[in-house]
């Protein structure tokens, strides 16, 4: 470390000015900053900077050394000093995703490959916690179901519908049990709590299925930072490392020897998600099921068609796409922010 | 033999330094050691053995510790692992000055 010459400095991310400076430190390395960030640090050398991370949540991310300083301890320095301010957050378990180039840069500073996808992505992790002990755990909530053949699947059910209601059941039907696991990551208008327990309820009468928080280890496209890859390669390269993570940790710590999804029709992104499924678990030996979705009077049952319904508050229609548990949950006090939400918005999530 | 009550760090991943992460443990695991080093295969023991004799010294049990080490001397993981005890909540049995 060039004691002396070098000062750390915290980016104050409301400040325009201090940003754009990290901004284009990064771009110089194609990296882009997004402002989803939590934290910013940069190491300054006579009033430039020469390197710089962030953190959002658990994942350290725009870490980048100014190429001639490179070799110095600058980066041992600068993670460091993320952890350390993450940890005062009470933050003590860390994900970095980086290329499959620079993943060495992080080993040694104690870093665990958790999955990769060649040639876009590869995922790290440190700290307290780590993929097997998550795995152990998965096991055990798994454990109560009935021996046999066993299914699974990765729902975000921003709501639960009778679409997904129908994959499942059909799933449960097929198999001795089924894994459902629900995507904990926030980021859709309906939050983690409600969609969990509204999948939960949805599902109560189904004794071979049991419905499990996804956790960190589903990568979604909320947690996937794709400030190093471009374009159509973010997508990618979330969806293959998400598909490998699962096939080779997930699926057989829980026993799942074959997974079920909704096709789809709309969304690009899920689309890319389902193709990434069909590529990479047959390697690993698990079956892809692709499900057509149920139509209700000629319409698709989807959970974004029931969120446009919800927009223009056409409880008619909403009613026949969503089970009883959904729509009672939809028509109480406690859904009115949600909806308010979504009616004051424009996205599609 | 106590047990600390919360999760804390102390340290950093430079050169010649060591990150301590201590957390509590569940009741009756002991004392359980995770360590990465760069230098494992020649002091991997011997840290092991500075970590485990800190904790009895100082009486705590029950505790998950993962050590992250890039070289440090013997006197540098004491310390280190001494302000990790002490920020988890671990009451020290001296003072450090």
């Amino acid at each position: 470390m060039l004691w002396g010459t070098i000062e750390e400095r915290v980016i104050n991310l409301n400040n325009a000015r201090q940003v754009s400076a990290v901004r284009e430190f990064l771009s110089r390395f194609s990296l882009t900053f997004t402002e989803q960030v939590d934290y910013t640090i940069a190491l300054y050398k006579n009033d430039s900077i020469v390197a710089t991370g962030s953190f959002a949540g658990e994942v350290l991310r725009n870490i980048a050394i100014d190429e001639s300083l490179q070799g110095e301890g600058l980066t041992s320095a600068v993670v460091s000093h993320l952890m350390q301010e993450a940890g005062r957050r009470g933050i003590y378990h860390y994900f970095i995703f980086t290329k499959p180039d620079k993943a060495h840069l992080f080993s040694a500073l104690g870093f665990k490959e958790v999955g990769r996808a060649d040639p876009y992505a590869v995922l790290l992790e440190a700290g307290i916690g780590s993929i097997d002990s998550y795995c152990k755990e998965m096991a055990a909530l798994t454990a109560h179901l009935p021996s046999g053949k066993r299914a699974g699947l990765v729902v975000n059910c921003n709501p639960f519908t009778l679409g997904h209601q129908a994959v499942i059941a059909k799933a449960a039907k097929e198999n001795a049990a089924v894994v459902v696991l629900v995507v904990s990551e926030e980021g859709s208008v309906f939050p983690f709590d409600v969609r969990f327990s509204l999948v939960k309820q949805g599902l109560a009468e189904y004794d071979n299925v049991v419905v499990l928080p996804g956790g960190k280890y589903i990568v979604s496209a909320a947690t996937y930072p794709g400030y190093f890859t471009k374009g159509d390669e973010t997508v990618t390269a979330q969806t293959r490392l998400d598909a490998t993570i699962f096939a080779k940790h997930i699926a057989p710590a829980m026993g799942i020897t074959c997974r079920y999804m909704g096709d789809e029709p709309y969304c690009l992104v899920t689309k890319a998600y389902n193709q990434a499924m069909l590529d990479i678990l047959p390697q690993h030996g698990i079956d892809v099921l692709e499900m057509p979705r149920i139509s209700v009077q000629g319409n698709a049952v989807s959970a974004s068609r029931v969120r446009e319904l919800l927009r223009q508050e056409e409880w008619e229609e909403i009613q026949t796409l969503v089970p009883d548990t959904t729509y009672q949950f939809l028509r109480s006090p406690a859904a009115i922010p949600i909806i308010e939400k979504i009616q004051s918005s424009i996205s599609r999530h | 033999m106590a047990s600390i009550t919360k999760t804390a760090q102390a340290g950093t991943l430079e050169s010649s330094d060591v990150m301590i992460t201590v957390a509590p443990g569940n009741q009756g695991s002991g004392i359980v050691i995770e360590l990465e080093s760069i230098v494992l295969a020649q002091y991997g023991e011997d840290i092991k053995i500075i970590l485990e004799k800190t904790m009895k010294e100082q009486g705590v049990t029950d505790i998950y510790i993962k050590a992250v080490d890039r070289g440090a001397l013997d006197c540098t993981i004491c310390a280190r692992t001494l302000a990790a005890l002490s920020r988890a909540g671990a009451v020290l049995k001296e003072a450090i000055i």
